[in-house]
């Protein structure tokens, strides 16, 4: 009885600690991340799919702005093995695969105001936001945590946020897929709040 | 003995035997009434002569298009405003509507295989040869694995899987581009976005007749719900429901709001006026009237316009007058015999002129006025048997007797010069036709409605914000949707070759069933004749790419399934979820047979169609009709005025037949009196508020002119016979009740019912002053020189 005892207050303890963890991190995280106004990172991305006996690899560079909230930039370019990418700015976008760019249409005006208005929302780390649309669990390790969709999600079964050590910025994403397949995108900020170079031009 | 002692003897007499048989007939009437078909189809609207109309108007009806529900979601935040659109469809259950889907986009890589075998034509067989060079293979397989690794790559695993060779860009090349600007995100449900990314537009298609109130109120109230919590969102909607929805709220708020207070001042006026036990078959009167009215109606026409039973419903103050009057008459005196005969003749009159009018009406050319007409005539006439030939025979009805105001003539006090009384009666023939000629006319249905404007002004709100064209759409009927594809395959050719721009069909991607069946066996041929090439290309591209050999199982699986061609008849385009585009574009009509439309950008002027008319093969003559913004509401409007006709010569007939009836000058001057000062003051209402007279106001016109015109007449009757018969009182409650059960209504906020209520509240107010105040004034007069 005793022992059974034992088991059910560790289990109580495990999960209310599990709990205080996941809010300390989101604070923390809210935190850190919250002063952000500018980033410039390089990125690898990694996917492994159950279908292909090799893993993909691509990198490339992110910057954003976010110095004026109501028009974000953002830059987001694959540059090995394949260049394309896009750049997001001041409500116009822009859109390349290889050497060719062009204007971006209506309707992929409209898709990447939508995936920006996401990216942005990460960014921002709005933790009420996040709550509402996330369950919100520990990750694989101290500085990370796992975000699984309340409701179901075409994109993805959960996502992994890992944060550097000071919690300014985002070290790593991965999403699993509902087919365990794994997308892992490993960021390398050369720059936080500081002005944009060049390089975070097409 | 006269006549009418004569019959009131005998009726007497046979009393048990009447009142068995009305209750039979009443019985019968009953049972008739559960067969009854209640149509809200504006259909019975139109005349009978025009045909291409009425086709026009059911095509209109039948069409899904007509039942949709657009919802414009407004706002700062474009990922809130796609969060309130999907709340909106996670709140809308099933049975009440669904989500409509314009984009073939939700076709999965499992059943691309279904569907492309339809569109193999000639041109794609080439395309496709092309692909399995081993040089382009590679090339596919690289934008392949360069799709798995960019941002979406996830998502784009299961394509890749199913679809290596991207069959799926072949056959969206096919197949239409939306045309509204639109975001069909991933993830995003597909809710086409504005440019301005302020907008997120949600269509619903309702289960059911956007005339259905539960259901518009129901699809309201869940939609109202669901986006309570996005507080920074306006929501804009459009289409039959919400109109529906709007009117069902307000008349609801009305009858919550006035029903207390009428039925409040009927229980007081019957109390204070009536008194008696009695009083209740005056009460029984109306219902029955009613009843026979409608089950007679529906035994000649098989289907009853749900508007003629609203109209039908507010005659029943005219169907209870006779009763009244016959009530308070038999009480007033203990002659009973001779009362009744001496009411019989004005009542008779009164009778008699009241139905000309309806008379009239019944050569209409509009179905619905023809019912009206008919069902007016029943309920009137029935209304009249009952008053004349049964209630006086039943128990209590003419009881208690010898009341204090048996033999108080409503004479005048004081009296005016013969010529003054002609002066007024000229004076108000003058006014009369004034405000008639200066009284705005409003016949377009949409005048009745409620919340009209806010409708109006979203409608045009949505319009605006996603470029809807409001040109010409063409609908081509045959007898089955095969046959008005093919017809709209060649419509659409047809307006293309003439420079037509805009120009859409269903036709345009939806191959015809003979195209699918060849483009199947094309597919059959090709896949049979490639099969081990095919394996062998995917197999080389793939292990160059770094695939599993199992990665393209889907794939394989897919081209094992039997392939079958699409046909417009088939289900297995709703299975394929191109559902909501062809069933929009090409439908079953109601009455039998298919519809096919066809859109273009054209004005829509009667120039316009009689150009596009020649267009199209002269044999198509009585299938084809074309549909344009306000058709609808035009031609209601031009048919009703056609019809202002129809009202003058029913005037004319009761005219010539009152003087037929009364004869006599004087008497004709004032039974007609307090009609035509109701109609004045009426009319000089809706002149100095500038409110127009629309369809409902003018349908309570009958019911005012009628009381009034029967009041003239009996107060005429008992001046110059000098028998009070209880006629004040008879006249002031059946005024009264009018009054309390109708004219209150010019106090709601459904504009129809304000528009009925305010004839009938002016109009009742001024017949009572001309029946028991001006006619005895005038009364002395003529009544002198006489």
């Amino acid at each position: 009885m005793r022992f059974l005892l034992s088991l059910v207050f560790w289990g109580i303890c495990a999960s209310a600690s599990a709990a205080e963890s996941v809010e300390a991190l989101l604070a923390q995280a809210a935190q850190g991340l919250g002063k952000t106004t500018t980033l410039e990172a390089q990125f690898l991305q990694r996917t492994t799919f159950a279908f292909m006996d090799i893993a993909l690899e691509s990198s490339g560079k992110l910057c954003f702005s976010l110095q004026n909230r109501r028009q974000p930039m953002i830059f987001w370019e694959y540059r090995a093995p394949d260049v394309s990418g896009f750049r997001y700015a001041g409500g116009e976008a822009e859109l390349w695969l290889g050497t060719s760019a062009h204007q971006a249409s209506s309707a992929e005006k409209q898709m990447l105001t939508g995936m920006t208005e996401q990216i942005l929302q990460w960014v921002s780390f709005d933790t009420a936001q996040l709550k509402s649309r996330y369950q919100i669990l520990p990750g694989s390790s101290d500085h990370s945590l796992k975000f699984v969709p309340a409701q179901e999600s075409q994109l993805f079964a959960s996502i992994e946020l890992t944060f550097s050590d000071d919690y300014e910025r985002i070290a790593e994403l991965c999403f699993t897929g509902k087919n365990d397949d794994v997308t892992r995108i490993i960021f390398n900020v050369q720059s936080i709040n500081t002005a944009l170079s060049d390089d975070c031009k097409q | 003995m006269n006549m009418k002692l004569r019959l009131y003897l005998w009726l007497e007499q046979h009393r048990f035997f009447v009142v068995i048989l009305v209750c039979f007939l009443l019985f019968f009437a009953g049972i008739q009434l559960f067969n009854i078909r209640i149509t809200g189809s504006s259909t019975v609207f139109l005349p009978d002569s025009d045909a291409e109309m009425r086709l026009t108007a059911e095509l209109l009806e039948s069409a899904p298009a007509s039942n949709m529900l657009c919802i414009d979601l407004e706002g700062d935040a474009i990922q809130e405003l796609l969060d309130a659109a999907a709340a909106i469809e996670r709140a809308v259950s099933p049975e009440l509507a669904k989500p409509v889907r314009f984009s073939p986009a939700s076709l999965t890589p499992e059943r691309i295989l279904e569907i492309f075998p339809s569109f193999f034509s000639s041109d794609m067989e080439k395309q496709l040869d092309g692909r399995l060079e081993d040089k382009a293979a590679e090339e596919l397989f690289r934008q392949n694995r360069q799709q798995l690794s960019g941002m979406g790559g996830m998502l784009a695993a299961p394509w890749v899987r199913g679809d290596p060779l991207q069959l799926r860009v072949l056959l969206r090349e096919q197949l239409p581009a939306p045309d509204i600007p639109a975001l069909y995100a991933p993830g995003a449900a597909h809710y086409p976005v504005s440019p301005d990314n302020r907008h997120v537009l949600l269509m619903l298609r309702p289960h059911g007749s956007a005339l259905d109130t539960t259901l518009a109120q129901k699809l309201m109230r869940a939609i109202d719900g669901a986006v309570q919590p996005f507080r920074g969102i306006t929501v804009h909607m459009s289409g039959g429901p919400r109109y529906t929805a709007a009117n069902a709220r307000a008349v609801e708020n009305d009858i919550r709001r006035i029903a207390l207070f009428s039925l409040a001042g009927f229980s007081l006026a019957y109390f204070l006026l009536a008194r008696s036990w009695g009083a209740l078959w005056i009460l029984l009167t109306p219902a029955a009237a009613t009843l026979a009215a409608a089950a007679l109606t529906s035994r000649v026409w098989p289907v009853t316009s749900g508007l003629v039973l609203g109209f039908g419903a507010s005659l029943m103050g005219l169907a209870e007058d006779y009763a009244v009057h016959m009530h308070f008459a038999l009480r007033s005196g203990t002659d009973t015999k001779n009362i009744y005969a001496s009411l019989l003749t004005p009542l008779l009159y009164g009778f008699l002129l009241n139905i000309s009018g309806f008379f009239v009406l019944l050569f209409s050319s509009i179905p619905a006025i023809r019912q009206m007409a008919f069902f007016s005539c029943c309920s009137l006439s029935a209304g009249f048997f009952l008053a004349v030939f049964v209630l006086p025979f039943l128990p209590y009805f003419s009881y208690p007797r010898n009341i204090h105001y048996e033999n108080t003539i409503i004479m005048s006090k004081h009296s005016t010069s013969r010529n003054k009384a002609i002066l007024l009666y000229i004076m108000l023939l003058g006014l009369c036709s004034f405000f008639w000629v200066r009284t705005d006319i409003n016949f377009s249905p949409y005048a009745l409605g409620a919340d009209a404007r806010a409708i109006s002004s979203d409608a045009a709100m949505i319009r605006d914000t996603w470029q809807i064209d409001t040109g010409i759409t063409i609908a081509l009927v045959a007898n089955s949707r095969e046959a008005a594809l093919a017809m709209s395959r060649l419509c659409a050719e047809k307006l293309r070759d003439a420079g037509l721009k805009g120009v859409r069909a269903l036709s345009d991607f939806l191959p015809l069933a003979l195209e699918a069946r060849a483009n199947c066996a094309r597919w059959e041929q090709w896949l049979q004749k490639n099969r081990d090439r095919l394996r062998g290309t995917l197999e080389r591209a793939a292990r160059h790419e770094g695939f599993l050999p199992t990665a393209f199982l889907p794939f394989w699986q897919s081209l094992d399934h039997p392939v079958r061609a699409l046909s417009a008849e088939s289900s297995r385009i709703t299975e394929l979820r191109l559902n909501d585009m062809v069933e929009l574009l090409l439908f079953d009509r109601a009455s039998g047979g298919s519809c096919a439309l066809v859109s273009c950008q054209a004005p829509a002027s009667a120039e316009t169609i009689a150009a596009l008319k020649a267009l199209l093969p002269a044999e198509w003559q009585g299938q084809v009709f074309f549909i344009s913004p306000g058709l609808m509401e035009n031609s209601f409007t031009l048919l009703f005025t056609k019809e202002k006709q129809l009202v003058y010569r029913a005037g004319l007939l009761a005219l010539i037949l009152l003087a037929v009836l009364l004869r006599r000058p004087s008497r004709i001057w004032m039974a007609s009196m307090p009609p035509l000062l109701s109609l004045t003051t009426a009319l000089a209402i809706f002149w100095l508020t500038g409110v127009p007279l629309t369809m409902a106001s003018l349908a309570a016109l009958p019911i005012v002119l009628g009381l009034a015109l029967d009041h003239g007449i009996m107060v005429t009757h008992a001046l110059e016979h000098r028998q009070e018969m209880g006629i004040r009182r008879a006249v002031l409650l059946s005024s009264l009740t009018a009054f309390l059960s109708m004219g209150l209504l010019a106090f709601s906020e459904h504009p129809a019912l304000r528009g009925m209520g305010l004839v009938i509240f002016s109009g009742l107010a001024a017949e009572l002053a001309a029946a028991l105040w001006i006619l005895p004034l005038m009364y002395a007069t003529t009544g002198k020189e006489r």
